[in-house]
């Protein structure tokens, strides 16, 4: 050990690393007080970006939010980016687990990855991302995970150099700083996005929740005007009253599913259980449904098992979970369809299955479709009628009894089927 | 001989119960569940006023206005709806009605007088 040169590199040493921590620090701390301040997410993401390449000292960044319900294990989209060129951005936009990029293999893990030098690097050897890196002269890469504080991936952010490179510790653990924070506004994004879409299907549900209400009226007027009339011949009397006596069923159903809405919603909805034979539930659940089947000329046919299945329920409830399964059958299956009502027992479960003809569900539509005030503008305006309710409803019934529903279609034009599963009573 | 009216809803209780209250008033009524069978009656047998629904499944009540327009200039045309404000667009769907040709508009549920009104406005009694 040199005693005379030690302590002026030491110094020198000292002092850069006094310099360099004074600078990160400050840093982070303008980073603090522009999350406070800043309103728009998109230029903190920037921030962050920036910080983050300033840290690790690279020549490249990324930012990526990650999309669970995309493909099997979620896919990362590209958020923000530095140094990218156009092609890097295109070719990163979307980024699956299999994928052979630090990234992939961050999100594969659930760990940080790093490649200190892409040539050589184990898990990219022969994939595609592996020479896109090297074409854009991506030399080095790391990729942190977002944590949220549910302990759940929410995005990615990674750092590449043009030159193999391997991250200090104290780098690292900087950046773990900034991960944390941008992880927080992934989830703040998250849950303003969520709650936007609510409001706008919350919108849309009123404006169509007055349209129903008052399309039922528009018929009733129109007959009680006729009915006070005592020159109304009574012939025409018998029609008008008919006219009156079905419209207002339709003006209380409306008004039900709206109370059980409220009900479902407050934790109001209370259940009178007894044990049911399904047969019972099905035949009250198919005379309700009877007059929309068919009106619309439907075929329905109805399969039940030669054995009683029974299992512990309120038949009022039941009944009201197949008839709003059936409804929806009906409701968008085009004229003339054929819609298939089974019952059958798999072992300690009972299931009850409705399958139509009808428009189908589009694949990115199925998770969705349990969702209350659910219904696609398009399917509304060719299917009019109903309140975007029922199959919400039906859920949270099924699932007050113990049970599940699960929607299946092979696509649009191709068909729904959904199937409620109840727990078998034991015989 | 009485004025022909052209109801089109797709709500079959309105449809007749328009049907009954027309009949009462004298007027001589076709009923159509959608614009499109709305047109084709129109050609076989044609009426002085349509009476339309703005919301429907086939051929929507709009679409239907500006086809009447088209093909039907002579026809008086009465839009009803019970939709609110049309949402993303810009004022109410009997407005867009009024604007695409419509010459009366009604808004659900409207007073029985005030269809009667408008409809002998447009087809002045004999």
């Amino acid at each position: 050990m040199n005693i005379r040169t030690a302590p002026d590199t030491l110094a020198r040493q000292t002092a850069q690393q006094l310099e360099a921590e004074l600078r990160d620090s400050k840093l982070l701390q303008e980073i603090s007080s522009q999350l406070i301040h800043e309103e728009r997410i998109e230029a903190l993401y920037e921030t962050i970006l920036d910080a983050a390449v300033a840290i690790m000292r690279s020549d490249f960044g990324s930012m990526q939010m990650l999309y669970p319900e995309r493909g099997k294990a979620g896919e990362l989209r590209l958020l923000a980016f530095r140094g990218f060129d156009p092609e890097s951005a295109r070719f990163w936009e979307w980024v699956r687990a299999d994928s052979g990029c630090t990234c992939g293999e961050a999100l594969r893990t659930g760990r940080r990855a790093i490649a200190a030098d892409v040539a050589t690097c184990g898990f990219m050897a022969g994939t595609a991302d592996r020479g896109a890196l090297l074409k854009a002269g991506m030399l080095a890469a790391q990729s942190t995970p977002l944590i949220s504080r549910g302990g759940k991936i929410v995005g990615m952010i990674s750092t590449h150099w043009r030159a193999p490179h391997v991250p200090a510790e104290r780098d690292l653990r900087l950046l773990d700083i900034l991960a944390r924070q941008a992880a927080d506004l992934i989830e703040r994004r998250r849950a303003e996005e969520a709650l936007r879409e609510a409001d706008r299907r919350k919108d849309e549900f009123i404006a169509m929740l007055s349209h129903e209400l008052r399309n039922p009226l528009a018929p009733i007027r129109n007959v009680v005007t006729l009915l006070k009339d005592d020159a109304t011949p009574p012939p025409v009397r018998a029609d008008a009253y008919g006219i009156l006596e079905r419209q207002v069923a339709q003006l209380v159903r409306l008004v039900d599913d709206l109370l059980d809405v409220s009900r479902v919603s407050r934790g109001t909805l209370g259940l009178q259980p007894c044990e049911v034979e399904l047969a019972a539930v099905v035949s009250n659940a198919v005379e309700t449904s009877r007059p929309l089947v068919e009106a619309a000329g439907h075929e329905l046919e109805i399969e039940l098992p030669r054995e009683p299945v029974r299992v512990v329920g309120d038949p009022v409830r039941l009944s009201q979970v197949v008839t709003n399964l059936l409804n929806n059958a009906a409701r968008y299956t085009p004229r003339g369809g054929r819609i298939r009502l089974a019952v059958r027992r798999a072992g300690a479960e009972a299931a009850i299955s409705v399958r139509d003809n009808g428009i189908g569900i589009e694949a990115q539509a199925l998770p969705g479709i349990f969702d209350m005030f659910r219904q696609g503008e398009h399917s509304r305006q060719r299917f009019p009628g109903g309140l975007g309710i029922g199959l919400s409803l039906a859920r949270r019934l099924a699932e007050m009894h113990g049970g599940r529903i699960e929607a299946a279609s092979a696509g649009p034009g191709r068909g729904a089927e959904f199937v409620v599963h109840l727990p078998a009573a034991r015989t | 001989m009485p004025a022909r009216l052209l109801v089109t809803d797709d709500n079959s209780d309105m449809r007749q119960s328009m049907r009954l209250l027309l009949e009462r008033a004298g007027y001589e009524v076709e009923l159509a569940d959608d614009g499109l069978r709305a047109v084709d009656l129109q050609r076989r047998r044609p009426a002085d006023v349509l009476i339309t629904d703005i919301f429907m499944p086939e051929a929507d009540g709009l679409e239907t206005i500006a086809h009447f327009r088209r093909e039907f200039p002579r026809v008086r045309i009465i839009a009803m709806s019970g939709g609110g404000v049309r949402v993303g667009g810009a004022g109410s769907y009997l407005q867009t009605a009024a604007a695409a040709g419509a010459d009366a508009v009604l808004a659900k549920p409207f007073q029985t007088e005030a269809l009667l009104e408008a409809v002998r406005r447009l087809v002045p009694p004999a």
